[in-house]
C-alpha cells in the first residue's frame, strides 16, 4: 500500500485540485452540528467533526429516490441518476466507511441494485480519522478500522497527514497533485503507531459482542423489551440516522389526470407502526415493544446470520439522535445483566 | 445594434478590481464588481456576465478555485469564459496551473501584476470567438 | 363516462382548507376538467344545492345543531365524505374548551344572549356521521389535497404518511430542536406530510396535524417533565389541535 504525506497547511491547495475528480463534499457546520455538503470554499469544511446529523448513506439511498416515470406516450421513462455528476465525500470516518460496506453487501451480490451502483461508481471516498467521543464504540463493532472502500485515507498526525492511498483512483488523485505530498519518514510512522494506539485507549464506551446474537436469543421474551418500548416514541430518528438503515418503502404517485406518474422509494423505519403490516390488514408488530425488539435483534443477530457481522456501526448517532435517550449500549447492557445499567 | 459586453471582476482588492474596471470601461465594456466568490457567484447568476476576471487569493487562499467549480457547475454559468488573475504562484512556487492543466475549468491565467494591454487583446480575442461561435453554431 | 361531481362545504372554522383548494393554482383548471365541481360557495355563485354527489370535501368542525344539521344532509346527499383539515378530522381549535361548562362559557362570552345561541361543544365530522377519508392539516398540504384527487380518480385512496413529523425532519437533516434546544417540540406526536417546514424554520412544531398513528403521549410526558417543562405546558399546547391526543392534566 503506497503511503504519503501531506502537510495539513496545503490540505486547501489539495482540495482545489481534486475538484477535476468531481464535486467535493466534506462536513461542514449547521447550528453546532454537522452534515455533509457541497463546499464553497475549503474553510467551511469541518474535518475534526464528531459525527453528522445524516450518514453518508443520503448519497447512495437518498431519502426519497424517483425509481422510474410513466409517461402517456412514452411509457416507461428511466429515473435521472444524474450519474454523471461525480461526487468527492471528503472526511468520512472509519465507522462510515465501515457502513458503505455493508451497505454494499446488501445492494449487489445476490440483488444488484442499480440505483445504489450507479450513484456508488460516481462517488469518491476519502477518508479521514478521528477520536471518539462519548458516544463512540466503533471500536466495539470492529468498525474503527478500514482497510477497503477509501480512495484515500488520511490518518492525523498532528500537523500533517499520513495518507494511505486506496486504489487506483486514489492514486490519481495524488498524482494529479504531485508537488504537494512528500515521501513519508520514519517519525511519521512512528506518530502514526503512537496515535493509533491511543486512539484505541481512549473509547469511553464498550459494548462485548462475541457472544451478543446468543444473548439475544436467550432473552427473546425478557421484560426489558417492553420497558424499552414503553419509552420508544416510534419517531424513526434512529432508522433514519443509521448508517446501515436500508428499509424503504415503496409507492407510486399517479399525477392528476392519470396520463404520468412515478414510482419512488423512501426511508422506512422498522419502528414504524406499518413497518410489518401486509395486505388485508394483519400487522406482525403491532406492538412497540416488539417493534424496537426487532430492530436491535435485525442489527446484532439477524444481520449476522445473514451476512456474518453485525450491521452495527457503533457510530453513536442512533444514541444523540433519540429524544428520549434509548441507548443502545445500555440496553445491550442491560440484557447482560450488568449492574448499574438503565436502559 | 450591439450592446456592450459584460465583464464581472471578482477580487478582494478593491484599487485592483476599480483600476482594472476604469480601463476596461474606457475600452468600450460595462463592469461589474464582486468582493468575494460569495458575492461573485450571486452576480454571475443574476447578470449573466459575457466574461469573468477571478481572482483566487480573497478571504482565502483557494477561494477563487471553489468559486469557479461552483460556477461550472451551475447550468447558466456552465460556459462563460473565465479568466483568472492571481499572483497564487508567486506566492507559493511549486505549485502551478497554467492553462495546460486541465484541473481548472479556466480560459486563460494572468500573474498580477497584470498587463492591462495583454489582458484588454485576449479580453478582445475571447469575445470574438464566443460572437464567431454564435454566428455559426 | 359523466365526470365524478364535488362538492365543497365548510361547516365551522376558518375555512382555510377550503381555500388551500383555490390555492392550487396550477392544478385547478385541469381538476374542473377531470370533476365536475356542482356545489362550493367559497368558489362559485352558482351552486347545485341538492343534487347528489360522488365526493364531498368538507372542513370545520361542527359547532352548532346547524352545523350538525348540515353535515347530516350533506352526508345523506354524497358517496363520499372526506374530513377536509384538522378541525374536521381532529375537532381543531374550536374544541380547545369543549370540556368545560358550556352554558357558563357563553354567558362568559356574550353576556345575557349567550344562552340563546346555537353553541354546542364541537366535534370531529366522525363523531357525528361516517366519514370515508381524512386529510389533515391546518391548513391541508396542497399536494395531499391533489394526490387525494388523482388518487380517487383511479378508485384508490391516497397514501399519506403515518410516522410522526421527527422523521420528515431527519430526512431533511434540520437540527432537533427538542434535543439541541430543550424547545417544546410536539414533532414526535405529529403526523408528517408537512414536510417539517416549521423545525426546518427553527420554529418547534406546535401538533397542527393532529396526532401520528402511533402517538407515545405518556413517555413523551415523562421526556418532557424530565426537562423541566410542566405537564400542563404540554398538555395546553396538545390541547390546541386534538382532543385526541388525549392528555389529561
Amino acid at each position: 500500500m503506497k503511503v504519503l504525506r501531506l502537510p495539513k497547511e496545503r490540505l486547501d491547495l489539495f482540495a482545489s485540485v481534486l475538484q477535476q475528480f468531481g464535486e467535493v463534499h466534506a462536513p461542514v457546520e449547521q447550528n453546532g452540528k454537522y452534515a455533509f455538503r457541497a463546499l464553497s470554499r475549503w474553510s467551511d469544511a469541518r474535518l475534526d467533526y464528531p459525527r453528522t446529523i445524516l450518514p453518508p448513506k443520503k448519497y447512495f439511498v437518498p431519502p426519497k429516490d424517483t425509481l422510474f416515470q410513466y409517461k402517456e406516450g412514452l411509457g416507461y421513462v428511466p429515473a435521472d441518476l444524474a450519474a454523471d455528476r461525480r461526487i468527492i465525500l471528503f472526511g468520512l470516518h472509519s465507522c462510515d466507511i465501515y457502513g458503505l460496506n455493508i451497505l454494499d453487501q446488501v445492494f449487489s451480490g445476490k440483488y444488484d441494485d442499480p440505483y445504489y451502483q450507479a450513484r456508488r461508481k460516481n462517488v469518491a471516498i476519502i477518508g479521514v480519522d478521528c477520536i471518539p467521543d462519548e458516544h463512540c464504540f466503533c471500536h466495539s463493532m470492529r468498525a474503527d478500522f478500514v482497510d477497503k472502500g477509501f480512495d484515500l485515507f488520511f490518518q492525523d498526525l498532528g500537523d500533517r497527514y499520513l495518507v494511505m492511498v486506496g486504489t487506483a483512483l486514489g492514486d490519481d488523485m495524488v498524482l494529479a497533485t504531485g508537488s504537494l505530498f512528500e515521501p513519508v519518514t520514519p517519525e511519521d510512522l512512528a506518530e502514526y503507531k503512537q496515535r493509533s494506539s491511543a486512539k484505541r485507549k481512549a473509547f469511553k464506551l464498550h459494548v462485548e459482542i462475541r457472544d451478543l446474537p446468543e444473548i439475544f436469543e436467550l432473552e427473546y421474551d425478557s421484560s426489558l423489551w417492553k420497558q424499552v418500548g414503553d419509552r420508544c416514541l416510534s419517531c424513526g430518528a434512529c432508522s433514519m440516522v443509521c448508517p446501515t438503515c436500508y428499509c424503504f418503502d415503496v409507492a407510486d404517485d399517479v399525477d392528476l389526470g392519470a396520463r404520468s406518474g412515478s414510482r419512488s422509494r423512501t426511508w422506512d423505519s422498522c419502528l414504524f407502526s406499518t413497518h410489518a403490516m401486509v395486505a388485508g390488514g394483519e400487522n406482525f408488530r403491532e406492538g412497540r415493544a416488539s417493534r424496537v425488539k426487532f430492530r436491535y435483534y435485525h442489527k446484532q443477530r439477524g444481520f449476522v446470520a445473514e451476512y456474518g457481522r453485525p450491521s452495527c456501526v457503533g457510530c453513536g448517532r442512533c444514541i444523540s439522535a433519540c429524544p428520549v435517550n434509548i441507548d443502545i449500549s445500555q440496553v445491550i447492557s442491560q440484557l447482560r445483566g450488568i449492574e448499574n445499567a438503565t436502559a | 445594434m450591439h450592446s456592450r459586453h459584460k465583464i464581472l471582476i471578482v477580487d478582494d482588492d478593491p484599487d485592483f478590481s476599480q483600476a482594472v474596471a476604469s480601463f476596461l470601461e474606457a475600452s468600450g465594456y460595462d463592469v461589474l464588481q464582486a468582493a468575494d466568490g460569495t458575492e461573485g457567484l450571486k452576480v454571475a447568476k443574476a447578470e449573466r456576465p459575457d466574461l469573468i476576471l477571478m481572482d483566487i487569493m480573497m478571504r482565502e487562499r483557494t477561494e477563487g478555485f471553489f468559486t469557479i467549480q461552483e460556477m461550472r457547475r451551475t447550468p447558466a454559468l456552465k460556459d462563460v469564459p473565465i479568466f483568472v488573475v492571481s499572483s497564487l504562484y508567486a506566492q507559493i512556487p511549486g505549485f502551478r496551473i497554467t492553462p495546460e492543466a486541465s484541473w481548472l475549468a479556466h480560459d486563460a491565467f494572468f500573474a498580477k501584476p497584470v498587463d492591462l494591454t495583454q489582458l484588454l487583446e485576449k479580453i478582445r480575442q475571447r469575445l470574438a470567438e464566443t460572437a464567431r461561435k454564435e454566428v455559426a453554431p | 363516462m359523466a365526470k365524478p361531481t364535488l362538492g365543497v362545504f365548510g361547516l365551522t372554522g376558518c375555512a382555510g382548507d377550503q381555500l388551500v383548494i383555490l390555492n392550487c393554482e396550477d392544478e385547478l383548471l385541469e381538476l374542473t376538467e377531470l370533476v365536475d365541481i356542482k356545489d362550493f360557495l367559497m368558489a362559485s355563485s352558482g351552486n347545485d344545492t341538492s343534487c347528489q354527489l360522488d365526493v364531498a370535501l368538507v372542513d370545520g368542525a361542527v359547532l352548532s345543531q346547524r352545523d350538525e344539521d348540515m353535515l347530516k344532509r350533506i352526508r345523506e346527499r354524497s358517496r363520499l365524505l372526506v374530513a377536509l383539515g384538522t378541525c374536521a378530522v381532529w375537532g381543531g381549535v374550536a374544541s380547545l374548551d369543549r370540556n368545560q361548562d358550556r352554558t357558563r362559557l357563553l354567558e362568559d362570552v356574550y353576556g345575557e344572549m349567550g344562552k340563546k345561541y346555537d353553541s354546542l361543544p364541537a366535534r370531529a365530522l366522525h363523531e357525528v356521521v361516517n366519514v370515508d377519508l381524512s386529510i389533515t392539516g391546518c391548513p391541508i398540504e396542497k399536494d395531499q389535497l391533489i394526490s387525494a384527487v388523482a388518487s380517487l380518480l383511479q378508485g384508490d385512496p391516497p397514501l399519506y404518511p403515518k410516522y410522526p413529523v421527527c422523521t420528515e425532519c431527519r430526512m431533511r437533516e434540520y437540527n432537533c430542536l427538542l434535543i439541541e434546544r430543550g424547545e417544546i417540540c410536539c414533532g414526535p406526536l405529529t403526523v408528517a406530510g408537512c414536510q417539517a417546514r416549521c423545525p426546518g424554520l427553527n420554529v418547534p412544531c406546535v401538533g397542527c396535524r393532529g396526532p401520528a398513528d402511533d402517538a407515545n403521549v405518556e413517555s413523551a410526558m415523562n421526556m418532557f417533565g424530565e426537562k423541566g417543562i410542566p405537564r400542563e405546558e404540554i398538555a395546553a399546547k396538545l390541547r390546541t389541535f386534538a382532543p385526541a391526543w388525549g392528555v389529561n392534566v
